[in-house]
């Protein structure tokens, strides 16, 4: 038996306004898979969603999910979670009204919505906020209930557009953990779009590179973070790039050694968590971090620079 | 792959068929049978003549006192501001034929064509005010803070920030007061006469008063209906291009020219009198006491009840139906393109369209029924606008995600955005409501004995040359405006006071 | 910390109960709802009238505001005319008063709403009959009538004569102009401005009356004369024009001016209801005297769905019993031949020394030019 993917995005593009903000978009998702979406801001990555989505109909290409072509289907028939940027919460709304509207809308039992709502909203930890406002609530507890509403309905997949990214450090870091476990708990996959590395790490099973409105690099997490494949993934991924014999190469901050045949002058050392350094090589500036100490004596070493295609 | 024509453009093109193009044809087909002898012809160009004239002169005198209390209300920052927009725009919902009795009562019929650019002053100058205000405000204040810490002085704010930026509302008001002014009728029918009627008021008396005994009685209408419909065509799309969404500025930094907000006061207040003395002097020189209602009853030959119940009846169902239907269009909204069709009632000046609604639907349906299509079709543009601005201040992430959850469009309209916007929407019905009670030039064209206004009574008895009896209705309907107008003040809270 | 481990299912404890977070919620649809009701309630209200089937049909009678109300008992008078025929013929009579000119609410409704319409002047009986509204039929009576008035309406058989008078200058004797020029008024005479300033008439474009004045005029200038008609208006311009009848009579009796133009029949009223002796003249011209007939009429619209009971009506307006009761309710002259007038209508100066004007003018003529003379007299008069 064929085993389906849980989502298919074959050949998508859409033009807004006359440019084009998707071109040829392809990418598959599978069960309980964290996909990681990685592109600089106004790369289309909003746009992905949308469609996906159905907010937005793309001018050529097709969606498949589970097999089913979704392309023409309507918003509210697709099945697919979305937790916006700004979460979207309800405000004229309760936390109980809001996590009970998609299963409102479904026309559930009251009793049945009740029960599902207590539910959520006790595994998630916020069952004392049932009664309260959106405007009351804090930040991370309005992610709570955003992720506890689109939960709730039972979706297959759920897209996530940067939900992080207005949180401070400490919650961002505890809900990513919360994020992972999602797929595994509630038998969803997940689509998660952001420009924050750390999100890539922690979160992704698979990453997909989103350039100015293409798929350059797709694939497994530990691939493409440590061996991108062209010049524009390393970009986005915060390597240096340089020019050597007339070939490009990349190299992580973290992977620059010290002692080493390259010479370096060091432009500007800036000590906090780690040392901090910009140097001036023959191939140009580089930035890289490291805990030992640099003078500019000892030189370092390119040797885990990764050689780049175009 | 194939896409299947989408349901709301359907929608879009149903109405735009049947409240649009029907008519407009008809109106047309009947224009080129009009009996074209020199005299009407001679008719016909003076009232274009006085048409562009009315138009012109009202347009640059209203823009000039409009921008400049638009001004003084940037500069004011007290806490009567709300009141002072809310009175200001007494005078836009105030019906026509009233402010043409102010306007008598106070100069007689001394200068027709003065009288009648006064009327429209009066009448436009607080919009563009209004307007002007709400485009300066939107200026970006960390933007002036940013100048003023690099060294600039108050005048120069004033000049560069606001009143730039004032102009595009300024602007936009202009070109409504062009439109408006040169579709005038009720101040040219009233204090005008033959010499300084305008196209409107032409096409109102080849219906009514001198229809054209042939075979197509009302082509003699219908052909200063067409032309006044292309003429106004090129003012209508420069403003749709040129308006765009203006938005609040809640940066939360203190307005920076406080220190003239005592000087901008006085200014509106006496900005004030100006645009409310008609007003004030209906009941100055017709005190209330004074008031005979049976005399009142006896002279129109009609029972009062069914004055008002005609009144509230229609303007009730019309404004409930556009309402309705205007959710509808919002909901389902095509693309910023075709929004241009859902607006092109606009096109038709009030007579125009109720002649060309009597053509189409003239023997075929009741009148009452003809009245309240029209005033409903009066009603959607204005509702669509207003709802479509209220909607819009709810981050998509909202309407989104009820979406995304599984809503339909519709159900997600009542469920999660008109809850949010509920003082808008009472505003906005309140103000639909009251518009419609005062629209006079519309129902005056297809009226029957049976479905008379309190407008068409007032009218009628100023006609009848009683002039006590006719200020007498007048105040009985202004205490009615007044009190609905205290209560949209009340009711209409949030900012979208003044948004064309 | 949000513990990730905390993502379980939760088992409730034995007999706990789910909170009762989610409740019942009104919707819109209440008020939508309520709003539909009232909107389909208030379209009824107005459609009803004209597709509710009765038991008893119902004719829909569009006439003036003064219909047999100038007698001395009307509402005895209604009642003998409206109710007789409602009882005899089991049919509800209902009638709406129109202002203005009938046929042009006639025109702008497209002839829908109404059975019969009782009261058209000489052009609008013309136009009527030629519009293709109004229907034609047999009149049993029509023998007795006066054939005259036919010629002058030039609508056979779709609009009906039932009574008529010639439209005479009213004055009274206490005022500045001597009565020698007001027994032998002349056209030429408004030219003088203090004879003009003491004349009112109606607005040709909002009263009948102000119409068959500017026809009647018309047809002296163009028939007799043989001048263009707008120097007369050009000449008077002291002339107070008012908006109808009504109004241009308050004005007369409450003595502003002393003149005004209104029907032959005034001084008989006036005599009747003893109010104060007014006499009336015809327009005087080489010894002669003209004045124009207002004839009106009656007829049936096309759209009636009771066109058998309309043309009862209308036999039974212009029979015996209703014709008798017109010069004393009406103030006109009946239309059926040799019935006997009462003693006050000797006030008046008789029928049959008035050249009617109407055959110096005929009706497709003045339907053909209508709107332009009034038109004209618009720019004359502003």
């Amino acid at each position: 038996m064929v085993r389906l993917d849980k989502l298919n995005v074959q050949g998508i593009c859409k033009k807004i306004g006359g440019v084009d903000i998707l071109k040829d978009v392809t990418f598959s998702l599978r069960d309980k898979e964290i996909k990681i979406i990685l592109g600089a801001s106004g790369s289309g990555k909003t746009s992905i969603l949308n469609t996906i989505a159905g907010i937005i109909k793309p001018d050529a290409g097709k969606i498949l999910k589970k097999g089913m072509e979704i392309t023409d289907l309507d918003v509210n028939r697709r099945n697919i979670g979305f937790l916006f940027q700004d979460l979207g919460l309800f405000y004229s709304m309760n936390v109980a009204e809001n996590i009970a509207y998609g299963l409102r809308v479904r026309n559930l039992d009251l009793k049945e919505i009740n029960r599902k709502v207590n539910d959520i909203a006790r595994s998630f930890g916020i069952a004392e906020h049932l009664s309260k406002f959106p405007s009351q609530l804090s930040g991370g507890e309005k992610q709570l209930v955003s992720l506890a509403r689109t939960l709730v309905t039972g979706p297959d997949l759920v897209l996530m557009d940067e939900p992080l990214s207005s949180l401070d450090s400490f919650l961002r870091n505890s809900l990513r953990w919360y994020i992972k476990d999602i797929p595994r708990k509630f038998d969803v996959s997940i689509i998660y779009v952001t420009h924050d590395l750390a999100d890539a790490e922690i979160l992704g099973d698979t990453i997909a590179i989103l350039h100015e409105g293409r798929i350059i690099e797709d694939g497994k997490k530990e691939e493409i973070l440590n061996h991108p494949k062209n010049t524009a993934t390393a970009r986005i991924l915060g390597y240096n790039i340089y020019e050597k014999d007339g070939k490009t190469y990349a190299i992580h901050p973290s992977k620059v050694l010290i002692g080493g045949p390259t010479v370096a002058k060091v432009i500007y050392l800036e000590r906090g968590i780690k040392n901090n350094y910009l140097v001036d090589t023959s191939f140009g500036k580089l930035y890289f971090f490291s805990d030992q100490e640099f003078n500019g004596q000892t030189g370092i070493s390119l040797e885990n620079s990764i050689e780049l295609g175009a | 792959m194939s896409r299947k024509i989408s349901l709301p453009l359907l929608y879009v093109a149903a109405y735009v068929v049947v409240v649009v193009l029907v008519p407009l044809i008809l109106l047309f087909f009947y224009s080129l049978h009009a009996s074209l002898s020199p005299l009407f012809l001679k008719i016909l160009a003076a009232s274009v003549e006085q048409s562009f004239l009315q138009g012109s002169i009202s347009t640059v005198l209203s823009l000039g006192i409009g921008l400049f209390f638009g001004m003084l209300l940037i500069l004011y920052d007290g806490k009567f501001k709300s009141i002072i927009l809310s009175l200001l725009l007494i005078t836009y919902v105030m019906p026509g034929i009233i402010m043409g009795l102010g306007i008598i009562s106070i100069f007689g019929y001394s200068s027709r064509l003065w009288e009648i650019i006064y009327g429209n002053v009066v009448y436009n100058s607080p919009m563009i005010a209004v307007l002007a205000y709400s485009t300066g405000t939107s200026t970006n204040l960390g933007e002036i803070y940013s100048a003023r810490v690099l060294g600039a002085g108050d005048s120069q704010v004033l000049w560069k920030f606001y009143f730039r930026n004032s102009l595009r509302g300024g602007l936009l008001g202009g070109i409504l007061t062009f439109i408006l002014s040169f579709e005038g009728f009720s101040l040219p029918l009233i204090i005008g006469g033959p010499s300084y009627s305008t196209m409107e008021v032409i096409i109102y008396e080849f219906k009514n008063i001198v229809p054209t005994f042939t075979q197509f009685p009302f082509s003699n209408a219908s052909l200063p209906g067409i032309l006044q419909v292309l003429i106004l065509m090129v003012p209508l799309y420069i403003y749709l291009s040129i308006r765009g969404n203006s938005r609040r500025n809640d940066s939360g930094l203190p307005l920076p020219l406080k220190r003239y907000s005592s000087f901008a006061l006085t200014g509106l207040l006496l900005f004030l009198a100006f645009v409310l003395t008609p007003l004030f002097a209906v009941f100055l020189k017709y005190p209330i006491w004074m008031i005979n209602l049976p005399e009142i009853v006896r002279r129109l030959q009609l029972p009062f009840s069914s004055l008002l119940g005609n009144t509230l009846i229609f303007s009730f169902v019309s404004t409930f139906v556009a309402f309705m239907l205007s959710i509808i269009i919002t909901v389902y909204r095509p693309s910023t393109r075709n929004q241009f069709l859902i607006l092109i009632p606009l096109i038709f000046s009030p007579v125009t369209l109720a002649l060309s609604y009597f053509l189409v639907y003239g023997g075929h349906v009741p009148t009452a029924i003809l009245i309240i299509l029209i005033f409903t079709v009066i009603l959607i543009p204005l509702n669509i606008r207003m709802l479509t601005q209220a909607v819009d201040t709810i981050p998509n992430s909202e309407t989104g995600s009820s979406r995304t959850l599984g809503d339909s469009p519709l159900s997600s309209f009542f469920r999660i955005q008109l809850p949010r916007v509920k003082w808008e929407i009472t505003t906005i019905l309140s103000l639909m409501f009251i518009t419609v009670m005062g629209e006079f030039s519309s129902i005056v064209t297809v009226y029957s004995p049976s479905t008379e206004t309190i407008t068409v009574g007032i009218y009628r008895l100023l006609l009848l040359r009683d002039l006590k009896d006719t200020y007498g209705l007048t105040e009985i309907f202004l205490i009615v405006i007044f009190i609905s107008s205290y209560i949209i003040n009340r009711m209409g809270k949030s900012g979208s006071v003044g948004q064309a | 910390m949000i513990d990730p481990s905390n993502l379980t299912q939760i088992i409730l404890a034995e007999g706990e109960m789910y909170q009762d977070v989610v409740k019942r919620k009104t919707s819109y649809t209440v008020f939508i709802v309520v709003g539909i009701v009232i909107v389909a309630a208030a379209m009824v209200y107005f459609v009803y009238p004209s597709i509710a089937p009765s038991q008893e049909p119902t004719l829909n009678i569009l006439t003036y505001g003064s219909f047999f109300q100038y007698g001395a008992n009307p509402n005895q008078t209604m009642e003998f005319i409206i109710n007789n025929f409602e009882h005899w013929y089991h049919v509800k009579i209902k009638l709406e008063y129109g202002s203005g000119d009938l046929y042009e609410q006639v025109l702008q409704s497209r002839g829908s709403g109404y059975d019969i319409v009782i009261g058209l002047n000489n052009i609008d009986s013309y136009l009527a009959a030629n519009s293709g509204l109004f229907y034609h039929f047999n009149v049993s009576n029509e023998t007795h009538l006066n054939k005259t008035l036919y010629d002058f309406l030039q609508s056979s058989g779709t609009v009906i004569p039932y009574e008529f008078s010639p439209l005479t200058t009213d004055y009274n004797l206490s005022g500045p102009i001597s009565k020698s020029v007001l027994e032998n008024l002349s056209f030429a005479d408004l030219a003088n401005s203090s004879i003009s300033k003491q004349y009112i008439v109606e607005n040709p474009t909002s009263s009948i009356n102000g119409e068959d004045f500017l026809l009647g005029q018309i047809a002296f200038y163009r028939g007799v004369l043989n001048q263009s008609w707008t120097s007369f208006w050009n000449d008077s311009k002291g002339i107070d024009v008012t908006q109808d009848w009504d109004s241009g009579f308050s004005l007369f009796e409450s003595g502003s001016r002393q003149m005004f133009f209104s029907y032959a029949t005034d001084p008989s009223y006036n005599a009747f209801f003893n109010y104060s002796a007014i006499g009336t003249t015809p327009f005087h011209y080489k010894g002669k005297a003209y004045a124009w007939l207002e004839v009106l009429g009656a007829g049936i619209l096309n759209s009636s769905k009771n066109k058998d009971l309309a043309e009862k009506f209308i036999n039974w307006l212009i029979g015996k019993n209703v014709q008798e009761l017109i010069p004393l309710n009406e103030w006109m002259y009946p239309a059926y031949n040799g019935l006997p007038l009462p003693p006050q209508y000797s006030l008046n100066p008789p029928v049959s020394t008035i050249i009617p004007l109407n055959s110096y003018l005929n009706m497709s003529t003045a339907a053909n030019n209508l709107s332009n003379w009034l038109l004209e007299w618009s720019s004359i008069e502003s």
